[in-house]
């Protein structure tokens, strides 16, 4: 009865023998064949090193004892490489010693002569059993390797998409700080993630006419983004006639053609406005939308009486219908347009920032100059988020001038 | 959240967790989406305990809105705070939700509604 071979796999493992007796060496070569391995005969350790320096192997089986380098000496060399194979040493000594000698060089096993082929096949398939596992996890750790190389540079090319994206995003925004005629406009923006559900403008209509728009996308991130951009392209002064159509019936335009695909209950606020820059005249509606807060020069904050200018949000009732109110603005007046994010960020123990904060802040800060004042509610607001952002914020100050013309007061008065 | 399916009715009373805000707001949808898929086609949205909500939290009952509708049920709301019923307010949102103080005068409306001849 043979034994049967160890190494039965479609592709045999390589060894390298390394014995300087010709017999023995003859022997253990030809029951290492028997057990299905392809194997190379060396008759020193120097042989073998040079040899390995151009071959790889599975396994090396050597001798203790050899003129020139040992077996020890070879093993400790060997296993200093990179991937190193099995190393299985034989020797003519059982001393426990050597024994002890042999696997601090680095052997993975020791089999002292003379064996029974048993024990020989037997320790074989013991590190043949390690081989195989070696090489799978090898081969597992590859393709995790090759996985993660794949998903991060997925990542990679997803984080330059969502940067150009927010690039193309942040071109629609108006300059921080222009002129219109004698009124000043400035504004801040931050977002909490890349992509913004928040998109404003503000945008010359006529010689003597200021258009402006704040949507705010409920969420953020990419959907709200794609929601926030589609919004305002349908807003774009090439698109809409914003000289004709009035600020409640292009709410009503937007709401029409707002889109909720995957049925998130996705909706948006927004804030629609004309203003003439010689009367001072304007004209809002609100989808939704907080309302803002009017500053005049005697340092009292006006409120816009809401039920007269504010639907529903976008996307929700398709046949929803809006409203529109009209003031004047006085003369060095200040309008504060925002997102919700300006004052629905949470202090872990101061609590809520809320639109009161907002209010006073903003009536406090009021002898500064625009600038100035729009920095210092920005940087308020930042800080009580503690530094990062946890919703898009939006902030915009439009401001008369200090003597609006006289005609536009006959205007006013002409359109009442 | 807690769901309470309410007795001969295609209806439940749902207790909201304390926050409803942008970290949640996809688990707590497909939560009541589903429970609205067994069979739940008008829901009691009880506020009370809700401390925090933003305008994500916000458009959770805007999904459940707009499902209840295509089912032709109802969703009404319990009891808001101060903070949430001025959030819902300023969005405008309580013209499309009924908003009661007390809870059983708004399971006995959702009740009625589904068995209008009971």
């Amino acid at each position: 009865m043979g034994i049967k071979p160890v190494t039965t796999d479609s592709q045999a493992l390589k060894v390298l023998l390394v014995e300087d007796t010709a017999s023995e060496r003859l022997y253990i070569s030809e029951l290492l064949h028997q057990q299905g391995f392809e194997v190379h005969e060396c008759a020193s350790a120097e042989a073998a090193l040079d040899w390995l320096d151009e071959h790889q192997v599975d396994m090396l089986v050597s001798d203790w004892r050899m003129p020139g380098m040992s077996g020890p000496q070879l093993c400790q060399i060997v296993k200093s490489r990179p991937s190193p194979p099995y190393v299985l040493m034989l020797t003519a000594n059982a001393d426990t010693g050597f024994l002890i000698q042999g696997i601090e060089s680095g052997a993975d096993d020791y089999l002292p002569k003379p064996f029974v082929p048993a024990v020989l096949k037997v320790r074989l398939l013991a590190a043949v059993r390690l081989i195989r596992l070696n090489q799978r996890l090898a081969r597992q750790n590859h393709s995790l390797e090759q996985a993660l190389t794949e998903s991060s540079e997925l990542n990679q090319r997803l984080a330059t998409d969502l940067q150009q994206a927010a690039l193309l995003q942040q071109s629609l925004l108006p300059a921080p700080s222009s002129d219109f005629d004698n009124w000043h406009c400035v504004s801040r923006f931050a977002s909490a993630n890349v992509l913004a559900g928040d998109v404003f403008h503000v945008f010359s209509i006529s010689a003597d006419e200021l258009g402006f728009y704040l949507i705010d996308v409920a969420g953020h991130g990419a959907a709200a983004a794609m929601q926030a951009f589609s919004l305002a392209m349908t807003l774009s002064p090439c698109r809409c006639d914003w000289q004709r159509v009035s600020p409640a019936n292009l709410l009503g335009h937007l709401n029409a053609q707002y889109r909720d695909p995957s049925h998130q209950g996705q909706f948006a606020t927004a804030l629609i406005g004309r203003l003439n820059l010689k009367s001072g005249e304007c004209c809002l509606s609100s989808a939704g939308h907080p309302l803002p807060l009017r500053l005049d020069v005697e340092g009292c904050c006006h409120t816009i009486a809401d039920n007269q200018c504010t639907g529903l949000p976008l996307g929700i009732d398709p046949k929803a219908h809006y409203l529109e109110t009209r003031f004047h603005f006085s003369a060095g007046e200040r309008m504060l347009l925002f997102s919700d994010g300006a004052y629905e960020s949470q202090h872990p123990v101061h609590g809520s920032f809320g639109l009161s904060r907002l209010k006073q802040l903003a009536l406090a800060a009021k002898p500064l100059k625009p600038d100035a004042l729009i920095q210092h509610l920005f940087h308020a607001i930042h800080l009580w988020q503690g530094g990062s952002f946890q919703d898009d914020v939006s902030l915009i100050l439009l401001c008369a001038p200090d003597c609006l013309t006289p005609s536009g007061r006959s205007h006013e008065q002409s359109a009442a | 959240m807690k769901f309470h399916p309410l007795p001969k009715s295609h209806a439940s009373l749902i207790t909201l967790p304390n926050e409803m805000v942008m970290a949640q707001t996809p688990t707590h949808r497909a939560a009541l989406l589903k429970h609205m898929e067994s069979g739940a086609t008008s829901l009691v949205l009880d506020l009370t305990d809700v401390r925090y909500m933003d305008s994500s939290g916000l458009s959770v009952l805007v999904s459940v809105y707009k499902r209840s509708r295509e089912l032709c049920g109802e969703v009404v709301l319990v009891s808001p705070s101060d903070g949430v019923r001025a959030l819902i307010e300023l969005t405008r949102l309580h013209q499309i939700f009924d908003i009661y103080e007390d809870r059983q005068a708004a399971i006995r409306y959702i009740t009625a509604r589904e068995n209008p001849d009971a």
